[in-house]
C-alpha cells in the first residue's frame, strides 16, 4: 500500500477537525440520547411491554451493531475511494436515516404494511410493523453515524504529520465519547418539552449545514491515493460475525418474557457460536490478508490488548450505570413518562460530567505516572460507587443518589485517559487510526454486551421474583407494593453485577506498564488522547 | 391469414383492456339480501379470526377511565369458544392480557406475572359473546340494522384483488353495548360492512359512534379471515 499526499486543504485543520467533529458529535449522541426517550417512543408506538421489550430493545442495541459493523470497514472503503467522498456520503446516510426514524410510524410503516398485505394475508400488528420501520431507520441512520468515525479519524491522518495526531485523534474520540455521555440529558430534556421525534428532526438542518461546509473546507484536502483492494470478505465476515454474535445476546429467546421466568435461556447459543466461528474465520483471513481491514499484529504489542480488555469491561459496566438510572428513575420514582426523561437526564448528568472533568487530571496523572495506577484508582472509585448505588430504594431522595452516582463518575473518567492513551501509544504511526477505532468499538461491544445481559438477567429475575411475591389473593395495592420491591431488588443486583465486571478490569488494568516504555510520545503529553 | 409475433401480445392486451373496461362481475343484490345472507354464511362457520381496534376517542374498560381498550385479536370457533390478546392502554404503559373463554367459564392473564386467573364469565370482555350466532354480530346483522345502502362493490387496500360489497347502514348502539362489555354507548351508531360476494363472509365491520359534545367519535373496526377454521381452544391449565 503506497501513500501519495497532494494539494492543500481550502481552510485551516482545525476548523476540518471542528467540522468533521459536528456530525461525528450528533451521531455518537443519537447511539443513547434514545435510551432517554425509549419509554415514551414504546408507548407511542403502543408497544406491549411483556412481549415487546425484547424487540423494542432493538432500537439501540441496532444503532449499536450498525455502527460497529460501519467502523470496521468504512475507513478503508475512504483509503480506496477518497476521504472527502465516503464522509460526506456517510453524513448523508445518517442524516437520511434521521429523517427516517422521524417518520418512521407515518409512511414507512404504511409502505411496510402495503408489501405485508400483497404478499401474505391477515392483518399485521401495525404496533410491531410500527417498531420494525424504526429499528431499520436507526440502523440506517447509525451506519452513516458510524462511519463518519474511522473516516473522520483517517481524515485527521491525512492532515497532521505523524508527530501531531495523537491530539486531534484523541479529540475526535473524546468527542466521540461526549456524545454518546450526554446524549440521556439532552433526550431528557427534549422529551419534557417536546416530541421525541424533534431530536431526529433537529440533526437535519445540522447535517446539511456540516454537509455543505464540508463540501467547502475538503476541496483540494490532500489524501493518499492507496493501491490495493478493499477486503470485501473481511468486511462481510465482521459484519456477519457481529450480527449473529448481537442477534444470540439479543435474540428473543435470550431475552425471554416476564411470563416465562423458568424457561428463560441466557443466550441463543447457536447464534453466538455461529458469530464465534465467523470472528475465528475473520480472524484468520485477516491474518492472510495483503490489505487487512485490522491489522492483528496490533493485539501482540505491549499494552493493547489490556488496554482493549480493560476498556471492553469498563464499557460494559459503565452501561449498566447508564441504563439503570433512568430505569430506576421511570420505575420507583416518577409516575409520567416526560418527567422520567427530564430527571433521568439531570440525575444521569450527576455521573457523565464529572467523568468528562475528571478524564483531564487522568491525563495529566497518565502522563506523569503512567498508565497503570489512574486506571486502578479510578476502578476502585467506580467500585465504591456501584457499592453504594446497590443500596438504592424507593424511597432513596435524589440528594442521596447523587453523591454515588458523582463517585462512580470520578472512578471512570479516571479511566479513560489512560486506557485510551495506552492503546494508541501501543500503536505504530501507520495504525493509530484503526488502533483509536478498536479502542471505541471494545467499549462499543462491551456496551452491547452489557445490554443484552443485564436485560436478559433483568427479565428473568423479575420473572422469578414475580412468582414468589405476586398470588391471585392480592389486592391491587399489595400487587403495585409487591411489583416495586421486586424492581429494587432486581436493579440492586444489577448494579452489584457492574460492580463485579468492573472489579474484573482491575486485572487487565493492573497489567499495564507503570510508564510508557518510551516516555509520552505522539503528542500525548497532555493525556488527554481518548478522552 | 398470417399471425405476426406482436398479435397474440396485441390480443392479450386487448382482451385485459376490455376485461378491466367491462367493470366488476359482481351481481349487485339489494342491500338486505346480502345482509340476510352474510348473517346466515357467518352463523354457518365453525370458527375464524378476529381483529377488533378502536382507534379515534378511547373506550375505557376501568370505572376511573384509566385503562382503555385499543385492540383484541384472537380465534372464535362457535357456538361459545374464544382465546384472544386483548391490548389496553394504561397510564405510561401498553399491555397484553390474554384471553380464554370456553364452556361458560373465562379465564385471563395477570398483566405482571402472566399467571392465569379464572374471572366469572361476566365480568370481563368475552369475544366469544360477541361473534356468538345466536347473540353477537350474526344477530345483529339479521335484525338490527337499519338504513341499509348498498355504497358499491370495492376493493379494499389491504384486500387486493377481492371484490367486496360496500353496505352502509346504522345500527341502536344499546344493541351492542352489552357484547361490548359497555365499551361500545346506548346512541345511534354509523356501521359500514364489507361483504365477500362469493361466500357472503364479512370480511370487516366499522362502527363510528358520535362524539359527545361535538368531541372526537370512537371508531371500532371488527376484521375477520381464516373462515372456516376451527383453532384448539383449551382450558389455560391443559395448554
Amino acid at each position: 500500500m503506497t501513500a501519495v499526499f497532494s494539494n492543500t486543504p481550502a481552510v485551516s485543520k482545525r476548523w476540518i477537525l471542528a467540522l468533521i467533529s459536528l456530525p461525528i458529535f450528533i451521531g455518537a449522541l443519537d447511539l443513547t440520547v434514545v435510551s432517554a426517550v425509549l419509554p415514551q417512543v414504546i408507548f407511542d408506538l403502543e408497544i406491549p411491554i411483556q412481549t415487546g421489550l425484547d424487540e423494542a430493545a432493538w432500537i439501540v442495541t441496532g444503532y449499536l451493531l450498525a455502527y460497529s459493523v460501519a467502523m470496521t470497514f468504512m475507513g478503508r472503503l475512504s483509503d480506496l475511494y477518497g476521504r472527502r467522498r465516503i464522509f460526506l456520503l456517510a453524513l448523508a446516510i445518517f442524516a437520511f436515516g434521521s429523517y427516517l426514524v422521524a417518520v418512521a410510524d407515518g409512511w414507512p410503516t404504511q409502505l411496510m404494511l402495503r408489501a405485508y398485505y400483497l404478499l401474505a394475508s391477515g392483518r399485521p400488528d401495525p404496533a410491531r410493523v410500527g417498531l420494525l420501520a424504526l429499528i431499520g431507520a436507526r440502523m440506517i441512520q447509525a451506519f452513516g453515524g458510524g462511519a463518519m468515525v474511522p473516516v473522520g479519524m483517517a481524515l485527521v491522518g491525512d492532515i497532521y504529520p505523524a508527530g501531531e495526531r495523537s491530539r486531534p485523534l484523541g479529540f475526535i474520540a473524546a468527542v466521540d465519547t461526549a456524545g454518546w455521555v450526554v446524549g440521556h440529558l439532552y433526550g431528557g430534556i427534549i422529551v419534557r418539552t417536546f416530541n421525541w421525534r424533534l431530536i431526529f428532526w433537529l440533526n437535519l438542518p445540522a447535517c446539511l449545514i456540516a454537509f455543505l461546509l464540508i463540501v467547502f473546507a475538503l476541496r483540494g484536502l490532500p489524501f493518499p491515493r492507496v493501491r490495493g483492494r478493499m477486503d470485501w470478505l473481511g468486511a462481510a465476515l465482521i459484519a456477519a460475525s457481529l450480527t449473529f454474535i448481537n442477534l444470540g445476546l439479543g435474540s428473543p429467546e435470550a431475552g425471554g418474557a416476564l411470563t416465562s421466568a423458568g424457561d428463560t435461556a441466557a443466550v441463543d447459543l447457536a447464534q453466538l457460536g455461529a458469530g464465534a466461528m465467523l470472528l475465528f474465520i475473520f480472524i484468520g483471513w485477516q491474518a492472510r490478508s495483503r490489505s487487512p481491514l485490522i491489522p492483528l499484529g496490533l493485539f501482540r504489542r505491549p499494552n493493547f490488548t489490556p488496554a482493549a480488555g480493560a476498556n471492553f469491561l469498563i464499557g460494559f459496566s459503565l452501561f449498566i450505570a447508564i441504563a439503570n438510572v433512568p430505569l430506576f428513575i421511570n420505575t420507583l420514582m416518577v409516575n409520567n413518562l416526560e418527567q422520567g426523561a427530564w430527571e433521568s437526564g439531570w440525575m444521569l448528568s450527576a455521573l457523565t460530567v464529572p467523568m468528562a472533568l475528571t478524564a483531564v487530571p487522568g491525563g495529566w496523572w497518565t502522563a506523569r505516572r503512567g498508565y497503570r495506577w489512574p486506571g486502578v484508582a479510578g476502578i476502585l472509585l467506580a467500585l465504591a460507587g456501584f457499592g453504594l448505588m446497590s443500596t438504592w430504594r424507593a424511597t432513596t431522595t435524589y440528594g442521596e443518589m447523587v453523591p454515588h452516582l458523582v463517585l462512580t463518575g470520578i472512578g471512570f473518567g479516571l479511566t479513560l485517559a489512560p486506557i485510551a492513551t495506552a492503546a494508541v501509544d501501543a500503536a505504530p504511526d501507520t495504525d493509530r487510526g484503526i488502533a483509536s477505532g478498536l479502542v471505541i468499538i471494545l467499549r462499543l461491544v462491551g456496551l452491547r454486551i452489557g445490554v443484552s445481559s443485564i436485560t436478559t438477567f433483568g427479565l428473568h429475575r423479575t420473572g422469578v421474583l414475580y412468582e414468589q411475591m405476586l398470588s391471585p389473593s392480592m389486592t391491587l395495592a399489595e400487587t403495585v407494593q409487591a411489583v416495586v420491591r421486586a424492581a429494587e431488588i432486581v436493579i440492586d443486583e444489577s448494579f452489584l453485577i457492574a460492580g463485579a465486571v468492573c472489579a474484573a478490569a482491575l486485572i487487565p488494568t493492573a497489567l499495564l506498564a507503570r510508564a510508557p516504555a518510551n516516555g509520552l510520545k505522539g503528542g500525548h503529553d497532555d493525556g488527554r488522547a481518548g478522552f | 391469414m398470417r399471425v405476426t409475433p406482436r398479435q397474440p401480445t396485441l390480443v392479450a392486451f386487448l382482451t385485459i383492456l376490455l376485461a378491466a373496461c367491462a367493470g366488476p362481475s359482481v351481481p349487485l343484490l339489494p342491500p338486505q339480501e346480502i345482509v340476510e345472507r352474510s348473517a346466515e354464511a357467518m352463523s354457518s362457520l365453525p370458527g375464524f379470526h378476529f381483529l377488533i381496534e378502536r382507534t379515534g376517542a378511547p373506550a375505557f374498560l376501568s370505572e376511573e377511565q384509566s385503562i382503555s381498550l385499543r385492540r383484541v385479536e384472537g380465534d372464535f370457533v362457535a357456538p361459545d369458544r374464544a382465546r384472544a390478546a386483548v391490548r389496553v392502554i394504561a397510564p405510561g404503559a401498553v399491555l397484553d392480557v390474554q384471553a380464554i373463554s370456553l364452556d361458560g367459564r373465562y379465564w385471563e392473564t395477570n398483566p405482571f406475572s402472566g399467571s392465569w386467573q379464572e374471572y366469572p364469565a361476566e365480568q370481563g370482555f368475552n369475544p366469544a359473546l360477541l361473534f356468538a350466532p345466536e347473540t353477537g354480530i350474526p344477530a345483529m346483522l339479521r335484525s338490527d340494522l337499519s338504513q341499509l345502502t348498498l355504497a358499491g362493490v370495492v376493493e379494499l387496500e389491504d384486500l387486493p384483488g377481492v371484490d367486496l360489497y360496500e353496505i352502509e347502514g346504522r345500527l341502536d348502539g344499546g344493541r351492542i353495548s352489552t357484547l361490548s362489555y359497555g365499551l361500545i354507548g346506548p346512541g345511534v351508531i354509523d356501521v359500514k360492512l364489507w361483504i365477500e360476494p362469493g361466500t357472503f363472509y364479512l370480511q370487516r365491520m366499522m362502527m363510528q359512534e358520535p362524539g359527545g359534545d361535538g368531541g372526537e367519535s370512537t371508531v371500532w373496526s371488527v376484521d375477520l379471515w381464516d373462515f372456516g377454521e376451527v383453532a384448539e381452544i383449551r382450558p389455560p391449565d391443559e395448554r
